[in-house]
């Protein structure tokens, strides 16, 4: 029996190598102009931003289908309600609106540091758009804004801070974001505490035993001011270690939320 | 074409819908192209608009995660026969 061996003629730096190679290349040489020049992060979010509206309208929209086969009873005593709610919150916004001067007067009067300018912006997209704790809002680099800025709901209510910046639009991370710590206290107390944030709209603290801590206290951020950052939800006991776990949210629901305001340090 | 219109559906279909898109099409899309070199870049532009935290990890998610498909995918060329869908 004859065997014939048959040349094989592959070459390792053949064709092929070199398309790989001229690839990976142009890749490497995309990346690197990408990540070098600073207006890349402008001009990808200026390319999203119309898409992420969009998909924000799409959820909304589909968020409405179940109250179009809603009960018109139902409805009626809905709307009783609400009618109810306008009526008492126009009373506590008169009187918020007395004690927001009296409390600008005392501020003058003891010269503590004016409470800095609120910058309204619009919440682009949220979660399931984006990774979850994190909102995509329309102001950025133009308005005066930096990275670390701090975020609220409300005029005393912080959700979080300026992660990422462009041109005219910025990523928030909330602070229930995995690994974000942040320092506050009790208000019940004033004793202060250690708190992080786990995903989900939650926030954990980990604290000893004989810490005074019960469920629906606030956690505030002091300063100038002092800002809600998260209430207690659940203390739970783990008396062979003597730690108590904490487990907090968030003071308001996000999803919820499209308007918030930027304390801006630039923007005085 | 159709390789053309599957990238753009690569970086638009998870900033419109959600970001975890990103991750079935982009199997999806070694399954369809023999050796997809473009997730590489579609990776690369969402790292650039998402945040997933400080670290360089979490910094590079998706092109880290596309690389490593890119990687499997050259080995396997050498070990199987690809068909081109697309």
């Amino acid at each position: 029996m004859i065997f014939q061996i048959k040349h094989n003629n592959q070459r390792f730096f053949g064709r092929s190598f070199l398309k790989i190679f001229l690839v990976s290349l142009l890749i490497l040489v995309f990346v690197l102009v990408f990540t070098v020049f600073d207006f890349s992060k402008t001009l990808v979010a200026n390319l999203f931003s119309p898409f992420l509206k969009s998909g924000n309208y799409i959820y909304q929209t589909i968020g409405q289908i179940p109250s179009f086969f809603s009960d018109k009873i139902e409805l009626i005593k809905k709307n009783d309600a609400l009618l109810n709610e306008v009526e008492n919150n126009s009373i506590n916004l008169i009187e918020y609106e007395v004690v927001k001067n009296e409390n600008k007067k005392l501020r003058e009067d003891l010269k503590i540091k004016p409470i800095g300018k609120l910058i309204s912006a619009s919440v682009i997209s949220k979660f399931p758009q984006i990774p979850m704790d994190s909102l995509f809002v329309d102001r950025g680099t133009v308005d005066g804004l930096i990275e670390g800025d701090s975020v609220l709901a409300g005029e005393r209510i912080l959700v979080g801070k300026i992660v990422k910046i462009s041109k005219n639009s910025s990523i928030v991370a909330l602070n229930s974001f995995v690994d974000v710590i942040s320092y506050g206290v009790v208000s019940r107390t004033s004793e202060s505490i250690e708190i992080k944030g786990v995903g989900g709209g939650n926030i954990e603290a980990k604290v000893p035993f004989d810490f005074d801590i019960v469920v629906g206290d606030k956690i505030i951020v002091g300063g100038s001011s002092d800002y809600l950052v998260a209430i207690v939800g659940v203390v739970e006991e783990d008396r062979s270690a003597g730690f108590k776990k904490v487990l907090m949210s968030l003071p308001v629901y996000i999803s919820k939320i499209n308007t918030v305001f930027i304390l801006g340090v630039n923007t005085d | 074409m159709y390789r053309i219109l599957f990238f753009l559906a690569l970086i638009f279909v998870p900033v419109t819908f959600g970001w975890w898109l990103f991750i079935p099409l982009a199997l999806l899309a070694v399954y369809l192209i023999k050796l997809p070199y473009e997730i590489v870049l579609a990776g690369f532009l969402l790292d650039l608009f998402y945040y997933f935290g400080q670290g360089f990890w979490q910094g590079h998610t998706f092109t880290i995660f596309t690389l490593i498909l890119i990687a499997l995918a050259l080995f396997l060329n050498q070990k199987i026969h690809w068909r081109k869908v697309i």
